[in-house]
């Protein structure tokens, strides 16, 4: 990581090279965030991402340091939620049935794909904080930063995102 | 709790690139020449009408009766050699 700030600031003088370097570094992890929370529409998430990028680029200037990806993540997931009012893709705040259970599993073990199908059942809030948190690695005050959120709040939305998971899938391991 | 927090700290899967970083630094430069194009577009305006006000018949016959003193000043045709010889010593220089 100590490559990027050196990039970041050439960047932000204007230099298009080395904010494309930047762009490689961070597109696959960007658009793997993306693509959890539009629910693998990797279209949607495509789209996101570049307009991400783009932005980051018009407001490279703004960059403060830190965490280059976690102000990526700021900046896309504003773009998401504003994505998600617009076309009005699924509920933002937390709902009852949002920790509904799962169907019934076909295998008792806990795979990736049982994870993924149970993330898509959580609010994005819940959803974005324990993936840039587990997933990518952000520290508790760079995914709160990112998700522009008291840190309490973000660690309560961890919190309610494990339990809502784990509920989820513990009845599916007992259910087969 | 552990095999969940275990599946939790998987990396999100690695998506390729297959073009993705190549188009957005297109979007990028498209997005730099419009940021430039109203500067350039002032510029140009600017030059026009600098070129429309400034009386260059009487700027031309000036010169014109000017250039056959200076061309006899000695010092100057001097200067001006100087000024030659220096740009081209520049980049042999440059490179010792």
């Amino acid at each position: 990581m100590d490559a990027i700030e050196p990039l970041a600031r050439k960047a932000a003088a204007g230099d298009a090279a080395a904010f494309g370097v930047l762009v490689r570094i961070n597109q696959s992890r960007l658009r793997g965030f993306l693509l959890r929370m539009t629910k693998g529409n990797s279209a949607l998430a495509d789209d996101l991402a570049q307009e991400t990028f783009l932005d980051a680029f018009r407001k490279m200037a703004q960059f403060a340091g830190g965490s280059f990806f976690g102000w990526l993540c700021a900046i896309a997931y504003s773009k998401f939620l504003m994505e998600a009012r617009k076309r009005r893709l699924e509920p933002l705040e937390e709902a009852d049935e949002m920790a509904a259970d799962l169907p019934e599993a076909e295998t008792a073990s806990l795979t990736r794909i049982d994870l993924e199908r149970a993330m898509q059942r959580l609010v994005p809030a819940q959803r974005a904080a324990l993936t840039l948190c587990f997933a990518l690695g952000l520290s508790h005050q760079e995914a709160a930063s990112a998700l522009d959120l008291p840190l309490g709040t973000l660690k309560s939305h961890i919190t309610r995102g494990r339990d809502a998971l784990s509920r989820m899938l513990g009845y599916r391991q007992a259910a087969s | 709790m552990n095999e969940l927090d275990d599946l939790l700290s998987h990396p999100v899967p690695a998506v390729a690139d297959d073009g993705f970083s190549a188009h957005v630094m297109r979007r990028v430069r498209v997005a730099q020449i419009r940021a430039h194009w109203p500067t350039a577009v002032a510029l140009l305006v600017c030059i026009v009408l600098l070129l429309v006000v400034t009386p260059l018949d009487a700027i031309g016959a000036l010169f014109g009766a000017a250039v056959p003193h200076i061309a006899g000043l000695w010092a100057l045709n001097l200067a001006a050699g100087l000024v030659v010889v220096s740009l081209l010593a520049v980049r042999p220089l440059s490179r010792m």
